[in-house]
């Protein structure tokens, strides 16, 4: 599909900033609501040029909104600074507007248009938000870090060392090294899945079928040794 | 960093889920909008997959999270009740 929106969407910092102030919450008055409902936004965005422009405007201030509102609804997002906040607000609704219309031959109607909608400018902004916040922290993801020892995690006499020594061996021998690096740098060392798969030059879905195929395999051999119940997967031992 | 949760603690949740039926980030995707439709206007569960997925995927947990606070905020809901009916259809098992 031609992008209709490059030249619509540049523009200066003033108005930018102006457009990122006058970014409304959802309508609380009903009637509001109801004129949002009707817009016919698949007709406008594919309808001749002048409305389709002031379609995409639209479009634009609506993704600028969830952008905002994504960004708002993640704490950690404080530590950016309002100046990298606003052009990350910016460039996802941006983006956002630019994939809408690159697909809008899928949507379907299964949902309203500006629920299909708000999902690209969530995401984006999410991702962005994730990948800046660990930009400056270096991560190895291509050695198998030591398993911990038992002296570095004091809780794990109270949950048991027999589960603990299981969970090592289980680590160890029945994941690939890739695998293992995966695991332990979502689960223990807590690094978002869009960080690591950026760092691997993949995607998310690919981390997170590494993950799943780990965590199967992890959840297969201790069941296999009885420390999980084969149906709910919980711990017997 | 996360050094607040026991190493057995974080890999023991990884191995017990339940994760499946597998569902990929980018159907989860394709599938939020409708999904957090049918729960907002019509209490519809979420489907298994879609469940088991946001259990698996903090990413995407917290994504659809964010997009049935919007939906809910557009249908004259309170956000907060949007954000508890997907958190309550997580924790089903």
């Amino acid at each position: 599909m031609e992008n209709h929106a490059d030249g619509l969407l540049e523009r200066d910092d003033a108005a930018a900033d102006s457009e990122i102030d006058d970014a409304f919450l959802p309508a609380e008055d009903p009637s509001a609501r109801d004129l949002e409902l009707a817009y016919d936004w698949v007709g406008r965005l594919t309808g001749r040029e002048a409305v389709r422009d002031e379609a995409i405007r639209r479009l634009h201030t609506l993704m600028i909104r969830a952008s905002r509102f994504k960004l708002s609804r993640m704490g950690e997002a404080s530590r950016l600074g309002q100046a990298r906040a606003d052009a990350i607000v910016q460039s996802s609704a941006d983006d956002a507007v630019v994939a809408i219309l690159a697909r809008l031959g899928s949507f379907e109607g299964r949902s309203r248009f500006t629920t299909w909608a708000y999902k690209f400018a969530i995401l984006l902004t999410a991702t962005a938000v994730r990948r800046e916040l660990w930009s400056r922290v270096e991560i190895d993801l291509s050695s198998v870090p030591e398993p911990v020892t038992r002296l570095g995690d004091p809780l794990e006499h109270v949950e048991g060392t027999a589960l603990a020594d299981a969970l090592r061996a289980c680590i160890a021998h029945c994941l690939t090294p890739h695998q293992q690096r995966i695991l332990i740098a979502i689960a223990i060392e807590g690094v978002p899945i869009d960080v690591v798969a950026e760092r691997l030059n993949t995607t998310r879905n690919t981390v997170y079928k590494t993950l799943h195929d780990a965590r199967r395999r992890l959840r297969d051999d201790l069941i296999a040794q009885g420390y999980l119940q084969p149906s709910a997967g919980r711990e017997v031992k | 960093m996360n050094t607040q949760k026991s190493w057995t603690g974080a890999i023991l949740e990884q191995a017990t889920g339940p994760f499946e039926p597998w569902l990929s980030c980018d159907e989860c995707f394709d599938r939020s909008d409708a999904a957090i439709e049918d729960l907002l206007d019509r209490r519809l569960p979420l489907p298994e997959d879609l469940r088991a997925h946001l259990r698996g995927c903090s990413a995407c947990h917290d994504e659809i999270e964010t997009l049935a606070e919007l939906a809910a905020a557009d249908r004259g809901l309170d956000q907060a009740e949007g954000r508890a009916r997907v958190d309550v259809q997580i924790a089903l098992r």
